[in-house]
């Protein structure tokens, strides 16, 4: 009973407010839409407006800034890269001038040179004199040291004939004296060789002529009344090849004369009886050429055949060695061992032979070799 | 007024651009032109020393010649 009074009382009492609340909102509503309030908010969306503007301008003056300098710069630079093309087309123009002067002297002196060469030319055609001032030798090893590429400069006729010997020395402790191995000995003309010719260096053979010579000279070595050389004790083997061309004496070309008795100019090296031209060109091998000393053969025994002893007394090479080695030692005032020995005349059966040429050469090249000046 | 002034900057700055791209080019033939003078130059001088080597070579050789 309690329960149904109290809640008839709060019905009762939300029924009799009612028409109050009513009057609150209506009350709110109406000074939202005052005049006032809607003059305030103008106000404030006006002032945001002028702050976005503000900002808007401040942004444009800096941009204009930033540009004003960047032009200056930019026109700093173009005046700075025009006065340095100003500087560097003067420099150009006085070095065009310069180099047309310098052009012009030089063919001026190509002219005289010229007329140099043409007064001697004739100078040496009116009396019959073949000219050597140029004798160049182009040589290189190829990579695997296998093949070497040989070219001949010169002056000389195309017709002269040239001795070209491709060796490699060791050393004889003995008598402390080189002695040479060839790979290569021809006689060549100079046009055959103006263009680059390869040749072939057959190491294994020429390691075996090594070893060969070796048991050879060894034996001589024991021969006391052919000459003075006792053992032979290689100490060193030289690591690069020589390339040794020589003007022949005997040329087909008649203006060479006699034992080139017509060649003249500033290579000719002349001897009481013959004139020639040399060069020693040397080019580098990659092999350790001294390994080959640790595989020397035995030396000679006493008890050995006769026959094997005496064998390299006729041998062409040989004696033809001795021959030019001993004959270009006397020409150059020096004491040669074999002076009074019957090797210093080549035998009949050896003259005219290419071994004996050859080993004139090789003597040649060594004596020269041992003393150059 | 500003926004104008930006806008012939910005023309302006297109125009010095194009002017510096062009003055850099012909300052790099002509640097270039300098480096091939100068090296012509030089292999003169080699050719000239040359020159004067083989003449003096060719007067001894005459002065010998001719004894």
């Amino acid at each position: 009973m309690t329960k149904i009074i109290f809640l008839i009382s709060v019905i009762t009492f939300l029924f009799l407010c009612e028409p109050f609340a009513d009057e609150n909102i209506h009350n709110i509503l109406s000074d939202l839409s005052s005049p006032e309030r809607l003059e305030w908010n103008d106000f404030k969306t006006r002032e945001i407006e002028k702050l976005k503007l503000k900002n808007k301008i401040s942004l444009l003056k800096k941009i204009h800034f930033d540009l004003k300098n960047e032009l200056i710069k930019l026109k700093q630079e173009v005046y700075f890269k025009n006065s340095e093309h100003d500087k560097i087309t003067k420099e150009n123009i006085e070095l065009r001038k310069e180099t047309n002067v310098f052009l012009t002297e030089l063919s001026i002196k190509e002219y005289e040179i010229d007329n140099i060469r043409k007064e001697i030319l004739e100078e040496d055609i009116k009396f019959g004199r073949v000219r050597c001032d140029k004798f160049e030798i182009h040589a290189e090893l190829d990579n695997n040291n296998s093949t070497i590429s040989i070219s001949i400069n010169t002056d000389l006729p195309k017709s002269t004939l040239v001795n070209i010997t491709i060796n490699r020395m060791f050393v004889n402790a003995e008598d402390n004296q080189k002695y040479a191995i060839d790979y290569f000995a021809k006689k060549v003309t100079v046009s055959e060789w103006e263009k680059t010719r390869s040749i072939t260096l057959d190491q294994k053979k020429w390691e075996n002529q090594f070893k060969s010579q070796i048991i050879n000279y060894r034996l001589e070595g024991k021969k006391k009344d052919i000459d003075n050389l006792k053992f032979f004790n290689v100490t060193d083997i030289d690591n690069y090849v020589n390339i040794y061309t020589e003007v022949s004496m005997d040329q087909s070309d008649e203006r060479f004369g006699n034992r080139n008795k017509n060649l003249v100019g500033q290579l000719v090296t002349t001897s009481e009886e013959s004139k020639t031209v040399r060069n020693i060109t040397k080019a580098y091998h990659t092999i350790d050429a001294n390994k080959l000393i640790n595989t020397q053969p035995p030396l000679y025994k006493h008890n050995e055949p006769k026959s094997q002893r005496e064998a390299p007394l006729f041998d062409c090479y040989y004696i033809g060695y001795k021959y030019g080695r001993c004959a270009t030692l006397l020409t150059k005032g020096k004491n040669c061992d074999l002076e009074s020995d019957k090797m210093l005349t080549i035998p009949v059966s050896c003259r005219g032979q290419e071994s004996t040429e050859r080993g004139i050469s090789a003597g040649v090249f060594s004596a020269w070799y041992s003393f150059p000046d | 007024m500003l926004l104008d002034e930006i806008n012939k900057l910005e023309e302006e700055k297109k125009v010095i651009e194009t002017k510096d791209k062009e003055i850099s080019e012909i300052l790099k033939k002509e640097m270039l032109l300098k480096t091939e003078l100068s090296e012509k130059m030089t292999s003169l001088k080699k050719k000239q020393d040359a020159l004067l080597v083989e003449e003096k070579r060719l007067q001894e050789c005459r002065r010998g010649s001719l004894k």
